[in-house]
């Protein structure tokens, strides 16, 4: 192994490439280290050292001190530690405040699990990412991989390299001082051929087309969240939208009269169901028709004309908050019919809209009360029935209001207690 | 090793003069590269590992179908209903997890402790650890009954503009499960990529280089890449260390801040992280033993590692013990009335079979290992370790079980039986950890090659 190269031809430098270093194996640890001594001590300094398995008294023998590493831990944990007490605090103290059992909505103990596991992690990442990119991988391609006896250096060889970019690199005076302290098989690292096979230009170009589409679904799918649509939306998990249960309305084979509701059963009464007061219920006296007679009939069909509860201010109040949200949007806060989707109404000109009855006019201020009560439960001609929605002392209670607002359109002062006269007008 | 001594034959005899050699017989980084790593090389696998391979493949099949049938018709498939809404999908996490807790402590702990003996063996007990931390990952995911939302579980911005309740143990569980999965897997890869350099280089076909190439990503043992990697492993053991500590920690914390007696105890962190410690070594002991046997690799994993293992078992079995005895003494000196009869009802109440399993497989099984003769009769262990598992998979099931069944109201009290799914998915949980395991053992160096090289002695020419 003791054979210098012969001088190459100076003719053709394209085949006559440069080497890029010498390469020689050793069978020991004690040999390289040995010849590590020697080579350093001849000055040369660009020296690696390719082993199975780590070798103490390396870096020591390369001058290799210093790691970032730990900095790299140190940083990532804070990160860590860091990201997860902020996620808890904004998270769920401001983002989305959590209220749990009046407890603060945010403490630094129960933080404390997350963010602890999140600064191993990162600390984690990073020092691994640091392994990885100071040890310069990922880099699947290495001259040095083309020399055979290389291979070795992964199982039970030593293989000690020298760059030729070393200033005191001589190809065949390191080549001698290499053989000369034991080092097998020194082999030159091929340079890297300008002639090598490059990823042609089209694969390039077809890469960059794919990276281009693979952001179309990510685009399309931006821009449905971000606007609106009049389809209905596409689920790919039903989730509980249909479920196997009977609706009302539908049909049902399986009882005989085939239908899914059941009348209800014969001498039972359902709870709440139990309406025996007519004047209560349904603002008339008793045997007057049921809930099926409408409101078209006579004032004379026996309304009710004393409210059949006590009326009392905490009633009118109760009355008067109801109204505003249930009969104000028409009627207006004054009961002049002239409430806001009446008044927009009115201005889209469509021509189906029917003013509501001013609740000051001459006919309705002389109803009695159980037929205004009965406009409410079931409604007059255009005007729906609120009887679902508002409960019977409630209506009761708008019932009062209605009377309370029509008697503002007719009253004097002399109505007016004279201690409040005064300072009627900060009363609410 | 001029001379043969008696460490070289029986690692396990303390010769004062001698320190026991962490192998033995005769071994060179060359024959160590040749019998690791020609197992991850041969052409064709033998035949028992095809049958293996075939059962636990056929194993994971019926565990995904199962879990297939599970999503598409919901959780009312198991057993879980009141009041035991944490059923077997729970035990079984736990229990998995807590095997997944001997990997990192053997790579981590014994490494900060400068432990030898653990580079024979740390490769396979990461690798278990992975693949046992896969099985338990899936069973919380799964129970969680709607699983298209599980992203839920971490704080992605979402459509509801709701975060996850960061006070919520459950979901310290996630991200300690999480964190867990993913350092142990960073720490076992980043220990491997010398051995897979080396099957690299190794490597007849160009699949194969190719295959390997990329996944070593281009190590060539420098010494700069071997000064980082000293230091990274260092450090990722430092790391690991506190978490795998934390993460059984945390999850009894699922348990332990609930007010549910039986639960609601300051004992369960310790308690936990020595049961995980205790079922994971037995875990190892009970797949090394037939594997060093198969792949005969004998010479590294000797019958010290073996012994040493079993060390710990006993260790932490008594821990274990310890602390069952510990939870009757406060139960009873806590004066709570509920915790009281939370015991004395898993000892004497209708799941009494369940519990005196534990006892009996947990606590007195371990004891033999005081015998040296059963620490170091390879068969002896494996029935011992198995029966150490069968006691704490039944510890996750007292614990979860026993409590939800009679908790406070008594009008509410049910008695929980599992369903074949809930059956069937337990044994496919198991075909899932022996299949990536038999792929580990068929495709990946399964003893840390370098690691052992650079513990053995140097200097001699080979
Ligand atoms: C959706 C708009 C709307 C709301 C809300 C509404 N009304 Fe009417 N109301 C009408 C219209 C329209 C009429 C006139 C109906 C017609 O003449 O066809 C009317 C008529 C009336 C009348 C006269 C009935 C009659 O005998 O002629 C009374 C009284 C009345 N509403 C009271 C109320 C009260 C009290 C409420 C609150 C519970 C209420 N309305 C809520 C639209 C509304």
């Amino acid at each position: 192994m003791s054979t210098v190269a012969p001088p190459r031809p100076e003719a053709v430098p394209e085949i006559e490439p440069e080497s890029n270093g010498l390469v020689a194996s050793f069978n020991s640890v004690d040999t390289v280290l040995e010849a590590v001594r020697v080579l350093r001590s001849g000055g040369i300094e660009r020296i690696d050292v390719h082993s199975p398995h780590p070798i103490h008294g390396l870096d020591d023998a390369l001058g290799l001190k210093g790691s970032p590493l730990p900095w790299g831990a140190i940083a990532g944990a804070a990160i860590g530690l860091g990201s997860g007490i902020w996620m808890a605090w904004w998270m769920n103290a401001v983002d989305y405040p959590f209220i749990i059992s009046g407890k603060p909505l945010f403490s630094i103990i129960p933080s404390l699990p997350i963010a602890f596991e999140l600064a191993i992690l990162f600390a984690a990442f990073a020092v691994f990412g640091g392994a990885i990119a100071f040890g310069g991988m990922p880099k699947l391609a290495n001259q040095k991989f083309r020399i055979p006896s290389f291979a070795r250096a992964t199982d039970d060889r030593y293989v000690l390299a020298v760059d030729s970019r070393d200033k005191c690199f001589d190809l065949v005076g390191t080549r001698a001082l290499l053989d000369e302290v034991g080092g097998e098989g020194v082999t030159d690292i091929p340079p890297v051929a300008t002639s090598e096979k490059r990823i042609p230009r089209t694969v390039w170009m077809a890469a960059a087309v794919l990276c281009v589409l693979a952001l179309v679904p990510a685009v399309l799918i931006a821009k449905a969240r971000n606007s609106t649509s009049t389809k209905p939306r596409l689920s790919f998990v039903s989730d509980m939208d249909h479920q196997p249960k009977f609706k009302p309305q539908t049909t049902n084979s399986f009882f005989p009269d085939g239908r899914s509701m059941r009348p209800q059963v014969e001498g039972t009464v359902a709870r709440d169901d139990l309406r025996e007061d007519d004047q209560y219920y349904l603002g008339r006296n008793s045997g007057h028709g049921g809930l099926a007679a409408n409101a078209a009939e006579k004032d004379s069909d026996g309304w009710v004309t004393a409210f059949p509860l006590t009326v009392d201010e905490s009633l009118i109040r109760r009355g008067r908050e109801r109204y505003q949200i249930f009969c104000a949007t028409c009627h207006g806060q004054g009961g002049d019919g002239d409430g806001l989707v009446t008044l927009r109404a009115l201005e889209l000109e469509q021509g189906t809209w029917v003013k509501p009855t001013s609740l000051h006019a001459e006919p309705i201020r002389g109803q009695p009360v159980g037929r205004l009560f009965n406009s409410i439960s079931n409604g007059v001609r255009k005007m729906p029935g609120y009887a679902s929605q508002i409960p019977v002392r409630d209506r009761w209670g708008i019932v009062a209001y209605v009377r309370a607002l029509q008697r503002t359109r007719a009253a004097t002062s002399a109505d007016v207690p004279s201690e409040i006269l005064p300072n009627m007008r900060e009363l609410n | 090793m001029a001379t043969v001594t008696i460490a070289d034959i029986d690692n396990t005899v303390i010769d004062p003069a001698t320190r026991p050699g962490v192998m033995t017989g005769r071994n060179s980084p060359g024959s160590v590269t040749e019998q690791v790593a020609s197992l991850a090389e041969r052409s064709r696998p033998s035949t028992a590992w095809k049958a293996a391979f075939a059962i636990s493949v056929s194993a994971t099949l019926m565990f995904f179908s199962l879990v297939g049938y599970l999503i598409a018709t919901g959780v009312g498939v198991w057993g879980n209903n009141a009041p035991v809404f944490w059923g077997w999908p729970i035990v079984n996490f736990v229990f998995w997890v807590g095997i997944g807790h001997a990997g990192t402590l053997i790579s981590a702990i014994l490494f900060l402790f400068r432990q030898n003996w653990r580079t024979s063996i740390n490769r396979f007990a990461e690798a278990m650890t992975i693949f046992a931390v896969t099985c338990a990952g899936i069973f919380p995911a799964i129970h969680i009954g709607r699983v298209w939302f599980v992203y839920w579980l971490a704080p992605v911005p979402n459509s509801l503009a709701m975060w996850p309740n960061f006070r919520s143990p459950l979901l310290w569980d996630v991200f300690a499960v999480t964190a867990y999965a993913t350092t142990s897997a960073l720490f076992w890869y980043l220990g491997m990529l010398p051995d897979l350099a080396t099957l690299r280089d190794r490597a007849t076909t160009k699949l194969r280089r190719m295959a390997y190439g990329i996944a070593a990503l281009g190590w060539n043992g420098s010494s700069q890449q071997w000064r980082l990697f000293e230091k990274a492993y260092l450090l990722l053991a430092a790391l690991a260390t506190p978490l795998v500590l934390s993460v059984h920690t945390i999850v009894s914390f699922d348990f332990a801040t609930s007010q549910m007696p039986g639960w609601h105890t300051t004992i369960f962190p310790p308690y936990f992280v020595a049961g995980a410690v205790f079922s994971g070594f037995a875990m190892v002991i009970t797949l090394m033993v037939p594997a060093r046997a198969f792949f005969g690799l004998k010479n590294l994993v000797t019958l010290r590692h073996l012994e040493n293992m079993c060390k710990v078992v006993l260790a932490t079995g008594m821990m274990v013990g310890y602390a069952y005895g510990i939870e009757f003494f406060i139960a009873w000196y806590g004066g709570n009335q509920y915790e009281q009869f939370a015991f004395i009802n898993r000892a004497l109440g209708p799941y009494w079979w369940a519990y005196w399993t534990m006892v009996s497989c947990n606590v007195l099984a371990p004891q033999l290992f005081w015998f040296k003769g059963v620490r170091t009769t390879p068969w002896a262990m494996v029935a011992i370790c198995v029966f150490v598992n069968v006691g704490m998979w039944f510890e996750r099931f007292v614990i979860t079980v026993t409590s939800l069944s009679r908790d406070f109201l008594p009008s509410s009290w049910g008695y929980f039986v599992p369903t074949p799914v809930d059956i069937l998915m337990f044994l496919g949980s198991f075909g899932l950890f022996f299949t990536l395991f038999l792929l580990f053992c068929r495709y990946l160096p399964m003893v840390a090659m370098a690691e052992v090289k650079s513990v053995m002695p140097h200097g001699e020419a080979h």
